[in-house]
């Protein structure tokens, strides 16, 4: 550990990880079985230790609590000696490549040897006129996400959910128990439209229909009047008291892409997913 | 590490495995109980013992199947929740972290993961580790045959 970037940094450590989600503790797992002692230090911005974001439909559902959530053992960061800064004032602001040094949102730097972004996707919500005036409008990714959405549903609840994706069927999973109605929209033609053909896709949306969920394929919403979503093709008007948007993801390529990684839609990576700079 | 391993040319398709297994799992086999307590246990279950090894049979081939406790499972690394651990070489579901997606079950290459009988969580055969006779697995035990052996190979 003689490396000068070291000198200058806050924090230091062999193997640092951006993220502690699959790909995250997966890289964990990897390094230790080749390297049983080179340091590992890991970042996140959420204060969580790591947890399975798709079980968060299940804890909607109430299979699962936040505990059983944990995606490893609790004491899974002692076991692989991984250090971790874990909250808000871990969330990376800047990659500096040359140096091989990360700038925290709290001012630290952090000098790296080899730097591993698993950053993940966020929720893509498309801008809609009149979005700013729904005041129950929820996303349905982490589970901060999850925790939000559960504190504003009630039994009373008609909730409208844009996307009938993986996201926004999941997210239907987990609520549809706990509220009066769930309705969701969706531009495609069908139910999972990226996972299903036409045929499948009518099976499953008929299994979700007996169970009581309504669905209105082929179109979109125009306008959000706070409770009442305005469709673009049919003119109809919904109302509702939640809104979960659930339309895609994009992938956290910001942090990369301004740092000079080459990125088309996601991030450019070879065959060692390696991006196109150095140690990273 | 000893593992279940079948010799398919002395399975008789009695399905003794599947009884034994169902028993050795069910939660009331005391120590020293034999098939006369199988037999009370399990009794009128017969299309519903839900077993972690199932025979596979067609014309004149039968054979046993159960988890391979393979040394990198797929399972695992499919599993959402983090809830499929090698636990000394024994690959093992904890089922208090299971939510049952059946993830697991769709990509298992032998079919040896399915749902435990209130259907949300997973099973499989774990060698008996948990079993109250100990020692050899209730299906090795049980067959009459030696056409499920427990060693080294």
């Amino acid at each position: 550990m003689s490396k000068d970037n070291k000198k200058t940094a806050n924090l230091a450590a062999k193997y640092v990880i951006v993220g502690n989600s699959a790909g995250a503790i997966g890289c964990v797992e990897g390094i230790r079985r080749v390297d049983p002692q080179g340091e590992i230090l890991l970042l996140a911005d959420e204060p969580y230790h790591t947890y399975s974001r798709p079980l968060i439909s299940y804890l909607l559902l109430g299979r699962t609590d936040k505990q059983r959530m944990l995606y490893r053992p609790a004491d899974f960061y002692e076991q692989n000696q991984v250090q971790t800064l874990l909250g808000p004032e871990a969330k990376v602001e800047q990659i500096d490549p040359k140096d091989k040094q990360l700038r925290l949102a709290d001012g630290r730097t952090v000098a790296y040897e080899k730097l591993l972004a698993a950053c993940g996707s966020q929720p893509f919500v498309p801008p809609t006129k009149g979005l700013d005036s729904v005041k129950k409008c929820f996303t349905f990714m982490s589970l901060a996400d999850a925790e939000a959405l559960q504190a504003a549903i009630t039994p009373q609840s008609r909730v409208l959910v844009v996307g009938a994706g993986l996201i926004g069927l999941k997210c239907v999973e987990g609520i549809a128990e706990s509220v009066k109605e769930v309705c969701v929209v969706d531009l495609a033609d069908r139910v999972l439209s990226s996972i299903l053909n036409a045929e499948a896709a009518a099976v499953m949306q008929r299994y979700l229909e007996g169970r009581g969920i309504k669905f209105i394929m082929g179109d979109c919403v125009a306008e959000f009047k706070e409770n009442v979503a305005v469709l673009q093709n049919s003119g109809q008007q919904l109302e509702f008291d939640v809104l979960v948007m659930a339309v895609g993801v994009r992938p956290n390529s910001g942090l990369l892409a301004a740092a000079g990684a080459e990125c088309d839609r996601g991030v450019l990576v070879d065959e060692h997913c390696q991006t196109s700079l150095p140690e990273v | 590490m000893k593992r279940v391993y079948v010799q398919e040319q002395w399975c008789l398709a009695c399905h003794l495995c599947e009884f034994a297994c169902a028993f050795a799992n069910s939660g009331q086999e005391q120590p020293g109980d034999g098939a006369l307590a199988m037999s009370r246990a399990l009794q009128g279950r017969a299309a519903a013992i839900n077993p972690r090894i199932k025979i596979e049979e067609k014309d004149n081939i039968s054979f046993a199947v159960s988890c391979r406790h393979c040394e990198d499972p797929i399972c695992r690394k499919s599993c959402i929740a983090g809830a499929i651990s090698i636990v000394d070489g024994v690959v093992h579901i904890d089922q208090e972290k299971c939510v049952g997606c059946q993830t697991c079950v769709l990509v298992c290459p032998y079919g040896a993961v399915m749902p435990a009988n209130d259907g949300h969580v997973m099973q499989k055969c774990e060698l008996c580790t948990s079993r109250a006779n100990g020692g050899t697995p209730a299906c090795v035990a049980a067959c009459p045959n030696r056409a499920i052996v427990f060693e080294e190979r």
